[in-house]
C-alpha cells in the first residue's frame, strides 16, 4: 500500500492516472486503514477497562480503617457516576465504537465495585450467587444501548460464574441464568445476520455453547451417574446445531461442533469403562431428569429431520441415539453394555481415521487414531485382559498411527490440488 | 431521534443502577442508627473475598434452635424473635415464618437444616470486614486469647430494625476489634 502511495506522484506526472484519481487513491487508503487501527484501539480500550475496574475494586478491597463511612460511601460510589457519565456522553454524541465498548466496560466493572463496597461497609454477609445476579442484573441493558461486544462478552462470562457458584455446591437452581442468556440471544443473533464469519460472531460461537455446557451442570447436580446421560444427550444437540449447514459452512469452525464431537466421545470413553455402567444400572433417575433427557433427544432428532441434507457424522449420530439403548441394555446386562461401547468408541475411531484419509485431512485423521488410543489407554487399566491380547492392541494402534499418516503423505503427494475439507 | 431514545434507555439504566447501592446505604445506615443493639455471642475466623477484601468470618452459638414442628425445609425465609438473656446476650426465642408485626425485635433469617428437633439457621451478618492485614492479626489474636483462662466471650454488636440487621462492631475482651488488633501489635 505504502509502494502505491509513493508511486502517485510518478504516474500523475507521467499522465497514468489523472490527479484525481490520485487523490480517491489516497482518500480510499486513508479510510481504510481507520477500521483496523479502531480495532486494536478498541480492544485495548477494554483491556485498560477491565483492568482500571479491577484495579479500583482490589485497592478499595484494601479496606482502609482512618476513611471515615461517608468517604468510604462516596469513594464506592464515584467511579460509578463517573463511568455513567462517560457512557452517557458516548452515546449522547454518538461516539465510536472504542468509546463505547471502554465506557460499556469501565460502567460493568464499577456496578460491581460500588455493590461490592458498600456491602463492605456495612458487613452486609456473604451469598456470592446473589451479588452476581445483582451485578449481571444491573448491566444487561449496557450490552444494548452502547452496543457493546465487550460488555455482552462479560456478562455471559459471568452469568456462567454465576450459574456455576449457584447451582454447583448448592441444592438451588440458577434459574436466572436463563434469563440472562435470553436476554443476550437478541444481541448474538444480529451478529450471526449480520455477518457470521465476523470474529465477534466466532467468539459467540464459542463461549454460547461452553456456556451452556457448564451451567447444564447446575442445572442436574445431584443425579449422580446419570448426570453424564444427560450431558451426552446436550452434547448430542451442540453437535447436532453445530452441523447444520449454516453453522458447518462458517470459515472457522464453531464449538457447538467441537465441544458437541469432544464430549460425546468423551463420555463414551468414560463409559467404556465397566463400574460407570454398574452405577448408572442401579441409579433411579427422578422423573423430571428423564423428560429433560428425553427433550433433549427429542429435539436432536427433530433438527436432523428438519436438515437433512447436513452433514453429520455417521458414528457420532450412532452415539447419540445408541447411548439411550445403551442405558436400557446395562439394565439388563453390564458387561454387554460396556463391550458394545467399546466397539462403539473404535467404530467412531475407525470411521473418523477412514474419513481422514479420504479427504487427507491430518486433523480429522489424527482425531480418530487419539480416540482409539485413549480407548486402547483404557484397556490397559483392564487387569482381566492378558498382557498379550493387551500388548497386541497397542502395537496395533502404534502401528496404525504411522501407517495411516504415511498413506495420507503419500496421496497429497500424488494430488498436490486436492482441497482439504473439515468435516 | 433514535439516539434520544437510546439514551432515554440509558438513564434509566444509570438510574437504576445508582439506585442499587444507594438503597443498600440507606437501609443500613437507617438500621445501624435507629436499630436497637444487641450482643451475638461469637468467634472470630478469618477468610478473604475476591471483590470484598479481607473479613473476620463470625461463628455464631446462635444458629442451632431447638424447635418442636418438623415442617421446616432448607434456604427458607423466616424470622427470629430476639430477647436479652441474663448475661446480657442476645437469645433466639422462637422462630416464624410470617413477619411479625409489633412488638419484639427479630430479624428475617434462612434455614440451613432441620436434624432431630434442632433447626439450624443462617444468621445474615456473618462478616466483618477489616483492613488488609488486620483480619488475619484478629483471628490469631483471638485465637490465643481464647485459650486463656477465664477469658471474656468475644460477642458481635449488631442494629436490628425491622428485620434487618447491622453489624456495627465485634468486640474482644472488651475492645472493638480493631483496637484490639492495635493493642496486641503494641505488646
Amino acid at each position: 500500500m505504502a509502494t502505491i502511495l509513493k508511486d502517485l506522484p510518478e504516474l500523475v506526472e507521467n499522465k497514468v492516472i489523472s490527479p484525481q484519481t490520485a487523490t480517491d487513491i489516497e482518500r480510499y487508503y486513508a479510510a481504510r486503514v481507520n477500521p483496523q487501527n479502531n480495532i486494536m484501539l478498541t480492544i485495548f480500550g477494554v483491556l485498560g477497562g477491565i483492568l482500571v475496574g479491577l484495579g479500583i475494586i482490589l485497592i478499595f478491597a484494601h479496606n482502609w480503617d482512618n476513611f471515615s463511612k461517608t468517604i468510604k460511601t462516596g469513594l464506592a460510589v464515584l467511579p460509578l457516576f463517573m463511568a455513567q457519565a462517560l457512557a452517557g456522553y458516548s452515546i449522547l454524541r454518538n461516539k465510536s465504537s472504542v468509546w463505547k465498548e471502554t465506557s460499556a466496560t469501565l460502567l460493568f466493572f464499577a456496578v460491581g465495585a460500588s455493590i461490592s463496597l458498600v456491602a463492605q461497609i456495612y458487613n452486609i454477609s456473604g451469598d456470592f450467587p446473589a451479588f452476581l445476579r445483582t451485578w449481571i442484573l444491573l448491566c444487561l441493558p449496557l450490552v444494548y444501548v452502547l452496543n457493546s461486544n465487550a460488555a455482552a462478552i462479560l456478562l455471559l462470562v459471568f452469568s456462567t460464574w454465576y450459574s456455576a457458584a449457584g447451582g454447583y455446591f448448592v441444592t438451588a437452581r440458577p434459574y436466572i441464568y436463563l434469563l440472562f442468556i435470553a436476554a443476550l440471544l437478541p444481541f448474538y443473533s444480529r451478529h450471526l445476520k449480520t455477518n457470521a464469519n465476523s470474529n465477534m460472531a466466532f467468539i459467540l460461537n464459542w463461549l454460547m455453547p461452553l456456556s451452556t455446557i457448564i451451567a447444564l451442570g447446575a442445572f442436574i447436580n445431584g443425579t449422580d451417574s446419570f448426570m453424564l446421560a444427560i450431558y451426552m444427550a446436550f452434547f448430542g444437540l451442540l453437535y447436532t446445531i453445530g452441523a447444520i449447514p449454516y453453522f458447518a459452512y462458517l470459515k472457522r469452525k464453531t464449538g457447538y461442533l467441537a465441544l458437541g464431537e469432544l464430549g460425546i466421545i468423551s463420555i463414551l470413553l468414560i463409559f467404556s469403562n465397566r463400574p460407570m455402567w454398574t452405577e448408572i444400572a442401579s441409579h433411579i433417575a427422578n422423573a423430571s431428569y428423564i423428560v429433560l433427557w428425553f427433550t433433549l433427544l427429542l429435539l436432536t432428532a427433530l433438527i436432523m429431520l428438519r436438515y437433512k441434507n447436513a452433514k453429520f457424522n455417521a458414528g457420532v449420530t450412532i452415539a447419540i441415539y445408541f447411548f439411550p439403548i445403551l442405558c436400557f441394555i446395562a439394565k439388563a446386562s453390564v458387561p454387554f453394555a460396556t463391550i458394545l461401547t467399546n466397539l462403539l468408541v473404535l467404530a467412531i475411531g475407525v470411521i473418523t481415521i477412514r474419513n481422514g484419509i479420504n479427504r487427507l485431512n491430518f486433523r480429522t485423521l489424527n482425531f480418530g487414531l487419539i480416540v482409539v488410543a485413549a480407548l486402547t489407554a483404557f484397556r490397559f487399566f483392564d487387569t482381566d485382559i492378558s498382557f498379550a491380547i493387551r500388548g497386541s492392541l497397542f502395537l496395533i494402534v502404534g502401528i496404525g498411527f504411522f501407517a495411516t499418516n504415511y498413506i495420507v503423505i503419500r496421496k497429497k503427494k500424488e494430488q498436490p490440488n486436492t482441497l482439504t475439507h473439515e468435516n | 431521534m433514535k439516539t434520544k431514545y437510546v439514551f432515554i434507555v440509558f438513564v434509566v439504566t444509570a438510574l437504576i443502577q445508582a439506585f442499587a447501592p444507594l438503597k443498600m446505604v440507606y437501609d443500613n445506615e437507617m438500621t445501624a442508627k435507629q436499630g436497637a443493639v444487641y450482643k451475638f455471642k461469637t468467634e472470630p475466623i478469618d477468610p478473604s473475598d475476591p471483590f470484598r477484601g479481607k473479613y473476620v468470618s463470625l461463628n455464631f452459638e446462635e444458629n442451632i434452635l431447638k424447635v418442636k414442628d418438623t415442617v421446616w425445609q432448607s434456604n427458607e425465609q423466616v424470622y427470629a424473635l430476639l430477647s436479652i438473656n441474663a448475661a446480657g446476650f442476645a437469645n433466639i426465642t422462637a422462630i416464624t415464618k410470617t413477619e411479625p408485626k409489633t412488638g419484639n425485635d427479630y430479624i428475617a433469617v434462612k434455614t440451613n437444616y432441620y436434624f432431630n428437633g434442632e433447626l439450624h439457621i443462617e444468621l445474615p451478618f456473618d462478616r466483618f470486614y477489616m483492613e488488609e492485614g488486620k483480619a488475619q492479626e484478629a483471628e490469631d489474636g483471638y485465637r490465643d486469647y481464647s485459650r486463656q483462662e477465664n477469658a471474656k466471650p468475644a460477642y458481635a454488636l449488631v442494629a436490628v430494625r425491622e428485620g434487618n440487621a447491622v453489624i456495627t462492631d465485634v468486640i474482644i475482651d472488651g475492645l472493638p476489634i480493631r483496637d484490639y488488633v492495635l493493642r496486641k501489635r503494641e505488646e
